[in-house]
């Protein structure tokens, strides 16, 4: 139960921190949303191009709002939004801090087991080697 | 100005000048669309003709006009209640908009003979005639603006293809079979 407890605040952590990460990346870097033309993008138009509008919306007041578009070699163009590539770059980001942290786990649980310190006790004889589970991260 | 007020103007800059990483304005993107042809596509009206034919719960459209842009069709279409009225819809891919009516359609003439059935035109072939007409018009940059196609005043539907540049306006005509009748 614990186990379950532990991990659903991890996944919800990821999950906040990630949305957290991609919303303000994808302010700076709209271009990130071209990563995404592969699952957003009929098969006919593959070339992505992120268009910026910039709208007064009170004086000495801007705007701006990113759209990507899907361009066909003839000009075709499908409008694929804003929410739908973030929601794919969430995605990956998501499970690439999902798979990172993991492996940092793993790489930490073995590392720890393998290079622990023998610890010594009052008598001066080496303690049992550690099995290197119960590292808490 | 102390060393974090610098840092925040400096990280600031940073962030308004990375915002345009990556994006273009919409005139670029404009010019990206004439420079590969135009952007006018045979999907477009092809679903636009199976939506309006959901839409009005008919299996023959009859239209009396198609205007076909790189963004939206228009066309003018018969009432299945009373024919000698027409009602303008436009589609944009995803859904047809509420009817508008026309007034006076026809011009004078009586709209049911000018009218036709949008599937007896080749409209797969609406590609090819675009990039031909492109090509027959010959003007330097040009790119197909709109695709009209009417019968007004005549024995069967003709397709004219707008073909422009900055300074001149070709049109390009074809049959409903997509056979070149000319350039005007």
């Amino acid at each position: 139960m614990r186990w379950i407890v532990r991990n659903v605040i991890w996944v919800t952590i990821i999950l906040g921190v990630s949305a957290f990460i991609v919303l303000m990346g994808s302010l700076i870097f709209p271009g990130a949303m071209n990563w995404t033309g592969s699952f957003v993008c009929p098969d006919d138009q593959t070339t992505t191009i992120v268009v910026r509008d910039t709208y007064q919306t009170e004086p000495g007041e801007t705007s701006t709002n990113f759209t990507l578009y899907c361009v066909g070699e003839r000009g075709q163009f499908t409008d694929a939004g804003f929410f739908q590539p973030l929601l794919w770059l969430w995605i990956f980001f998501a499970g690439a801090m999902v798979a990172l942290i993991t492996i940092l786990r793993i790489w930490s649980r073995l590392r720890g087991g393998r290079d622990s310190p023998p610890t010594v006790d009052l008598s001066g004889r080496p303690a049992a080697e550690p099995d290197g589970m119960d590292i808490i991260t | 100005m102390n060393r974090m007020g610098r840092l925040l103007v400096a990280a600031a800059l940073v962030l308004l000048t990375a915002a345009c990483v990556g994006s273009v304005d919409r005139e670029e993107f404009e010019a990206e669309i004439r420079e590969r042809g135009g952007g006018i596509s045979q999907g477009l009206p092809i679903e636009a003709v199976a939506a309006l034919e959901h839409e009005l719960g008919v299996d023959e459209l009859v239209v009396l006009s198609m205007t076909i842009s790189n963004e939206h069709v228009v066309a003018q279409v018969q009432s299945p209640e009373f024919p000698d009225e027409f009602d303008s819809y436009t589609y944009r891919g995803d859904e047809v908009s509420e009817p508008d009516p026309v007034s006076n359609p026809g011009g004078g003439e009586s709209p049911e003979d000018a009218a036709f059935n949008p599937r007896d035109i080749e409209l797969d072939q609406l590609d090819d005639m675009v990039d031909q007409a492109i090509e027959e018009a010959d003007l330097r940059d040009g790119y197909a603006e709109t695709v009209t196609i009417s019968q007004a005043g005549r024995q069967a539907p003709v397709i004219t293809v707008s073909v422009t540049n900055e300074r001149q306006t070709a049109s390009v005509q074809f049959g409903p079979d997509g056979s070149l009748i000319g350039v005007q």
